[in-house]
């Protein structure tokens, strides 16, 4: 009786420790569509509000926002962004000259960061996906300048292309690796 | 913006992501092609998915002097035999780097007494509408340093008809002047690389990813669907002579190469394919055993090659042969159904990559001509599976199903609402049902 009553409760027992195991492991993972942990999202935000910034009053260059975002890409990815390092010029689209006559600032809101549905990520990287909406603001005034106010080129008004960004990481950091904003399944 | 001959290789620098413990994929995130965001072109009536930024507000129409120079551009675009593909990769440089104005340039004082100015900037010594550098041999007439206080050869960048020609070049293996040499046809594959990965390879700005092109897709897309009916073709300025000229196709048949299509459909209804699936249910060997061999990214022409065309509903469609049958009989009833829903943009076959992240690669039913999207602006690819607004009329759908085809919009998760594919083959037998 008390050799059985022992068997029972060493199979419960291990009925507990694998459930336990399962559970933790599925836990410790990121999953597809999941919440990124808190770092990753930070760096996530980080890059797109930075590609954002690039052609407002506030960068000193066109290519100011590369410097801002070196210590959070890949070397890799980094060499592929900003391949004209060496240039004796820069480059500078219109509306950079444009927010820099006018004073005008971007503001983005990057909302919903989540790991890519269909992708799965693992524990040192996967695709992230966003909302992103932004606001012109007029850095003397503080005022948000409303789409119809600004000219056809401008584009950095309202609900953008969400950003999908290739995150990695690397010696415990996480690096973005890759944007493929703009393509879809 | 430096705009020089050289040309960014995207292909090659892919960082390896281990996906699991005993699979690696290589994330090849340069090596961008066409989806869901595909130029779909068709006989003129067809436009690309807008993609870009700033896509939900509205803001002021284009000024007329945009819409003059973007008449010019699409008109150059039409005599180089570019189509709408073209078209806009030109809109949409041009528009990022001046807004389509003439530009001239405080350093480079020659450019400011062009009699068609239009505006002024300052960027490097970059001039006109594409903001080409008289240094970097944009001109025919001069180059070096020297081209800078060369009035013709300035005014000649300040052109911006020129200005377009240099920019979409030339065919390969004509005898074009260096200057002409280095525009978009001579990017070899430029018309399944995204618009702005095109942008980038001709322009060489600065910023490498071309995600600064990216942000004027949908500007561009505009201006283009506004102004590509109502621009007539442009002479070159610099007439050129010989070469092969560009398949600006993407993939997708031209007006002139519809053909008949043979055999019936019979396919009453998708037999894989579960609704709740992600829609991709065939086995990868099955995929292969039905269709053909799908090739690989750097060779896929059997499988391009053996693609028919149908007429669907006056878009000319390539599609694979066993599909083609079916794709008929879908659109023979959605007709007789007098369906008025408008098709703008369609397309089925074309290689999709697999780069691990957005485009599936072998897995997609579109690499064997096998799949179909229909108006992608308004039928959304939805990520997450919520349900969301699209247009995708119920007589299409039905008429899909009836002919074995798969809806992406009855898909759980994800929804692709622009996405039809085929399932009407038994994989065993290879026959339809």
């Amino acid at each position: 009786m008390n050799r059985r009553r022992t068997i029972l409760i060493a199979i419960v027992l291990l009925m507990v420790v694998v459930i336990s195991v399962v559970s933790f492991s599925r836990r410790g993972g990121p999953e597809a569509g999941g919440m990124l942990p808190g770092d990753a999202l930070a760096v996530a935000r980080q890059y797109v509000q930075a590609q954002q910034d690039s052609i407002g009053a506030d960068q000193n260059t066109p290519t100011s926002w590369f410097d801002k975002v070196r210590p959070i890409t890949t070397a890799a990815w980094f060499t592929k962004l900003h391949p004209q390092a060496a240039s004796p010029t820069g480059s500078a689209p219109y509306n950079y000259f444009f927010a820099h006559q006018k004073n005008y600032v971007v503001k983005s809101e990057i909302s919903n960061c989540v790991w890519d549905s269909i992708n799965k990520p693992t524990s040192i990287g996967g695709l992230v996906d966003c909302s992103l909406s932004d606001k012109t603001i007029d850095r003397s005034s503080g005022k948000s300048i409303t789409a119809m106010d600004l000219p056809f080129s401008w584009t950095a008004v309202g609900k953008q292309a969400p950003p999908r960004l290739l995150l990695v990481k690397q010696d415990g950091s996480w690096l973005v690796d890759g944007d493929l904003t703009g393509q879809a399944q | 913006m430096l705009a020089t001959a050289s040309v960014i290789v995207y292909a090659s620098a892919g960082s390896a992501l281990a996906l699991s413990d005993n699979q690696t994929k290589v994330f090849d995130s340069g090596s961008y092609f066409y989806d869901t965001d595909v130029n779909y072109s068709a006989c003129g009536e067809a436009s690309a998915l807008t993609t870009g930024g700033g896509s939900g507000a509205s803001t002021q129409p284009p000024s007329a002097i945009t819409i003059k120079n973007a008449k010019i551009v699409i008109g150059i675009a039409k005599t180089d035999n570019l189509g709408k593909q073209g078209a806009l990769i030109g809109l949409m440089t041009s528009l990022t780097e001046s807004s389509i104005t003439i530009l001239g340039n405080t350093k480079v004082p020659v450019s400011l007494s062009y009699p068609g100015i239009e505006g002024t900037g300052s960027n490097g010594d970059s001039v006109g509408i594409f903001q080409q550098q008289p240094q970097y041999t944009w001109s025919t007439i001069a180059t070096g340093p020297e081209a800078l206080t060369n009035q013709a050869a300035v005014w000649q960048l300040m052109n911006p008809a020129y200005a377009a020609e240099a920019f979409f070049g030339s065919p390969p293996g004509s005898n074009a002047p260096a200057a002409l040499s280095k525009g978009l046809q001579n990017i070899s594959g430029w018309q399944t690389m995204q618009p702005w990965v095109a942008a980038q390879a001709v322009q060489s700005s600065g910023t490498g990813d071309g995600s600064n092109y990216r942000q004027m897709l949908s500007r561009a897309q505009s201006l283009l669907d506004q102004n590509w009916d109502l621009s007539d073709s442009v002479p070159l300025p610099v007439p050129i002579s010989g070469g092969t000229a560009s398949d600006s196709s993407g993939g997708v048949a031209s007006c002139t190469d519809v053909s008949s299509v043979n055999g019936s459909c019979d396919a009453t209804q998708p037999l894989y394919g579960s609704i709740n699936g992600s829609g991709n249910e065939y086995s990868l060997q099955q995929l292969a055993a039905i269709f053909g061999d799908p090739g690989t990214a750097a060779d896929h022409s059997t499988m391009e090659n053996k693609q028919v065309t149908v007429n669907f509903l006056g878009n000319p469609l390539k599609v694979n042969p066993l599909v083609a049958p079916c794709l008929q009989a879908v659109a023979n009833q959605i007709k007789q159904s007098g369906s008025n829903y408008k098709i703008t943009s369609m397309a089925c076959y074309r290689f999709d990559s697999d780069n691990g992240t957005s485009n599936i690669g072998l897995k997609s039913y579109h690499t064997y001509g096998a799949a179909c999207d229909i108006n992608p602006p308004t039928n959304p690819f939805v990520e997450s599976g919520a349900p969301t607004a699209h247009d995708m009329p119920d007589e299409y759908v039905q008429a899909f199903h009836d002919h074995g085809f798969t809806w992406g919009g009855n898909w759980h998760q994800p929804k692709d609402y622009m996405h039809f594919e085929f399932n009407g083959i038994v994989p065993s037998n290879g026959k339809a049902a």
